[in-house]
């Protein structure tokens, strides 16, 4: 196994959701470490106990951002399920293995099924609260209290076409190609449509290249070995056709597989990764662009809450939630509240224990439903105890369960995409 | 080895599926501390005071060996189960029940982490001083069992310093609430202090009852350079004489200074050789007069840099260079193995220039920080397990260090313990009376000698 060696100092378990929750050591990264270290050394036979400890891993990197020594705990835990592969091939399993290996990859198909159930999903009457509608919430009953996304009814890829052109008005300052991940291209293309909206703005011809796939996170997160390199050696080859310009991404868990988990097939590409809300920072940072007060006021227009007019006097209030996936690149997180608190309409408030997982990233709500409740709920609790109107972050699972919390709260706040905010 | 059927099957009736385990996983999980490794033979995990109870009592009817457990953070091997048996593990068992203004104290389950109850504190206003460098993961009922210590030691004291009342569970089975809520109480032995720091081997600690303060008004922070270890041994010495007692002394030596400098680009000023950070908390307005008399000291003692901090920010700053050291010293080094002795304050630069010779002779890497305050040491040897010259090395430094130590009439263990790496040396230090006295202790406690064997030689 590379890398240091783990010293069991224990410091690991102070961060650990998995470890706080279930309060047994082997859930909790330090013995994770030496287990996985163990299987790989032929020194102990993986059973049963050793499939519950590495799968209970939420992959929030918590453990890997604080280890003194260097150890990379999450990344231990990733190469344990990869060697484990398919592992018991059990109902629960051989539906994993179909949805993250033949599904997720087929995009045509993939924006098909997502036309057909969005049309019944809009047969049902809009919830009056926002985003969740009926059937997803009857849905969300059946898969255990998991929420479900409103579904577009248009994928990215029919509403734009392959190469958007800045308007005619607008200087042109350079090219970027846009992984859309499945959920910004396919579920809920709110947040990829203002994000080309804001690139058009600024001068970039933007690329939605039609074949680009799956990052391949969910196999990798699932121990898929195969399916992941075949979603890297797919997407190297697709961005190949759009060398020399950055690839902006809209979610932290498809910026961490592209930039840190693709090996020598995707190494070209995962050096162009950029997250889309630093790309525009940087881009206003150097060059100035700063919205004026929107016309349609956003928390009114895009969330239906705060009745009462945004104004630079009573600004929108904003709590920014930092996705687990951008731990190890922590000025993703400064660049983003720049970016914020530049614009006079909004005020930017911290979210108390900021760093702490919602447990929506990821696959980690599907593996481990009950501790992403508990992460869910503590976290959408923090929201409302920071007043803020909206609470945003660059991760739709993020997006997802934070809306998900608060509508079960009844709360006022709601959760929105870093970059529907930026992006007016 | 594996528990006889009868006695697991009992267990997991006590205890439920949740609370025993006995798979290979959990086995090698709850095997370890920084210092050893040993498979127990089965895990407790009591949720209750009374499963706790109805495991020792069974345990101790069929003399099987108990290792009491919080978090396993030991530095020292103290819980680690050497003859296999039942290790008994307080995690579920973390509860904060209670904060009490008026009274000052709070009452929380064994398995709370030191930190939670802190927190818990704080957000009344009050404070619970003892602050292992472990607190954000090692329990409270493993720092009452060791006594845990840290960096504000000097000023605030240790574990046993606040410890008001515990429950224990004797290993008969017995419930025994010691202490109580008083904040004087002199009737009788004071038993609560004597299981604090008895490591496991009279009972278990499943309550505990400890005193609060109020939260200090102000912290205000300097980090000053030295020429070597023995100046800023002196400048220690010297604050304390003039009756200020900071609430953090840290030294650091050129070594550690040179890689924090190396390793996050710290600057450290030309031709400093050691450095002190110091803390000094209470009322803002005595604050004051309290930096400008260390300052004074300080270039007395030829400071060869000073800075100060007033605000959060420059004081994290400040202690970058401490909390990063170590991180940086770790990345460094295959091993770290950080060593605890402590000598009395005016002792503490003769104690510094010792290391540093022993660390010459036997060609090992040593590197030392210092809790100076309290004269608490703590030398760190970098080193490649495996290599047999460099493990050589590191075993002959140890014995030359705890020996000059004892020479020097200072303790072998200032807050990690004794557990099974100075088991050996104890008895230099106690004689044969102190270790009769305990060795009885022991017996009156723990008659079949169920609790934690294999440390203490009985």
């Amino acid at each position: 196994m590379k890398g240091p060696t783990c010293e069991y100092c224990g410091r690991c378990l102070s961060v650990c959701p998995s470890y706080k929750h279930h309060l047994v050591e082997t859930f909790g990264p330090r013995a994770r470490i030496d287990l996985a270290r163990a299987v790989a050394a032929g020194e102990l036979e993986p059973g049963l106990r050793y499939h519950d400890a590495i799968k209970s891993c939420l992959q929030c990197l918590a453990c890997t951002e604080i280890c003194g020594k260097g150890v990379d705990g999450a990344q231990i835990i990733l190469d344990a399920r990869l060697a484990e592969g398919d592992g018991r091939l059990t109902l629960k399993r051989r539906l994993e293995k179909f949805v993250t290996c033949t599904l997720l990859p087929r995009r045509e198909l993939m924006r098909n099924m997502i036309r057909v159930c969005s049309f019944f999903q809009h047969v049902f009457p809009l919830d009056t609260r926002g985003s969740i509608r009926h059937l997803p919430d009857a849905l969300c009953g059946a898969a255990g209290r998991r929420s479900m996304p409103d579904l577009a009814k248009k994928s990215l890829f029919d509403l734009l076409p392959e190469r958007v052109m800045p308007p005619d008005n607008v200087t042109q300052v350079g090219e970027v190609a846009l992984f859309t991940g499945c959920f910004g291209g396919l579920v809920n293309v709110e947040a990829s449509l203002r994000l080309v909206n804001a690139l058009s703005l600024r001068g970039y011809t933007v690329f939605i290249l039609r074949a680009q796939s799956c990052c391949g996170a969910p196999a990798q997160l699932s121990g898929f070995k195969e399916a992941f390199e075949k979603a890297q050696a797919h997407n190297a080859e697709v961005f190949a056709s759009c060398p020399d310009m950055p690839v902006l991404t809209l979610c932290a868990t498809c910026h961490r597989t592209l930039s840190r988990e693709y090996g020598a097939a995707g190494r070209e590409l995962a050096g162009r990764i950029v997250d889309a809300a630093v790309f525009l920072q940087r881009h206003d940072e150097r060059r100035g662009f700063i919205g004026a007060l929107p016309e349609n006021l956003p928390a009114a227009a895009l969330l239906r809450l705060r009745e009462r007019p945004v104004t630079a006097a009573d600004p929108l209030v904003v709590a920014v939630h930092d996705p687990c996936h951008f731990r190890l690149d922590p000025h993703v997180g400064r660049a983003v509240r720049r970016e914020l608190a530049a614009r006079p309409w909004i005020r930017v408030v911290e979210l108390k224990d900021p760093g702490t997982c919602c447990g929506g990233g990821g696959v980690s709500s599907l593996k481990n439903p009950d501790i992403a409740d508990e992460l869910g709920e503590a976290r959408a609790r923090a929201v409302v105890e920071s007043g803020a109107d909206i609470v945003t972050a660059q991760c739709p699972g993020c997006v997802l369960q934070l809306n998900n919390h608060l509508k079960r709260l009844k709360a006022d706040a709601r959760a929105c995409h870093t970059l529907e905010l930026l992006g007016k | 080895m594996s528990l006889p059927s009868d006695i697991a099957a009992e267990l997991k009736k006590i205890l439920g599926p949740e609370g025993f385990l006995d798979s290979e996983e959990d086995l090698r999980s709850f095997a370890y501390d920084l210092f050893a490794t040993h498979r127990p033979d089965a895990v407790a995990l009591p949720a209750t005071v009374e499963e706790a109870s109805a495991v020792m009592r069974l345990c101790n009817q069929r003399h099987i060996p108990v290792y009491p457990r919080g978090s396993g953070t030991s530095l020292a091997g103290s819980p680690v189960p050497v003859l296999g048996g039942l290790v008994l593990c307080s995690s579920r068992m973390n509860k904060v029940l209670e904060v009490s203004v008026t009274d000052r104290l709070a009452r929380v389950q064994a398995g709370c982490v030191t930190g939670n109850l802190q927190k818990a504190a704080a957000e009344k206003g009050l404070m619970y001083p003892p602050n292992p460098t472990s607190c954000l993961y090692s329990t409270i009922g493993g720092n009452v069992a060791t006594n845990a210590g840290g960096a504000s030691g000097a000023k605030y004291g240790v574990t046993r310093d606040y410890l008001l009342g515990l429950t224990a569970v004797l290993p008969g089975g017995e419930i025994v609430h010691m202490g109580n809520r008083c904040q004087k109480d002199v009737t009788g032995f004071d038993l609560p202090r004597l299981l604090c720091g008895s490591e496991g081997l009279l009972a278990f600690i499943a309550e505990v009852t400890v005193k609060l303060i109020p939260m200090p008004e102000s912290i205000r922070t300097a980090l000053a350079y030295f020429s070597d270890v023995t100046e800023a041994g002196s400048v220690v010495a010297d604050i304390v004489s003039h009756r200020i007692l900071p609430c953090t002394l840290e030294l650091m030596d050129g070594v550690f200074l040179r890689t924090v400098a190396e390793v996050y680009g710290v600057p450290c000023p030309e031709g400093a050789g050691a450095a002190l950070l110091i803390e000094v908390d209470g009322p803002d307005m005595v604050l004051e007069g309290q930096m400008k008399t260390i300052e004074a000291i300080c270039e007395q003692h030829k400071a060869v840099g000073m800075e100060s901090a007033t605000t959060e920010e420059e004081r994290d700053t400040l202690w970058k260079a401490r909390r990063g050291g170590t991180a940086a010293l770790v990345r460094k080094a295959d091993r770290l193995v950080t060593l605890d002795y402590a000598v009395p304050v005016s002792l503490l630069p003769r104690a510094l220039k010792i290391m540093e010779k022993l660390a010459e002779e036997h060609k090992c890497n040593v590197v030392t920080i210092a809790h100076a305050a309290d004269g608490n040491l703590h030398p760190m040897v970098l080193y490649s397990p495996g290599k047999p010259e460099e493990d050589a090395a590191y075993e002959a430094f140890c014995d030359a260090s705890t020996r000059a130590i004892l020479e020097l009439g200072g303790t072998i263990s200032g807050e990690h313990g004794i557990g099974l790496e100075k088991k050996a040396y104890m008895p230099m230090q106690l004689g044969d009376e102190q270790m009769r006295i305990m060795r009885g202790i022991c017996r009156l406690f723990d008659p079949y000698g169920i609790m934690n064997p294999g440390k203490l030689e009985r």
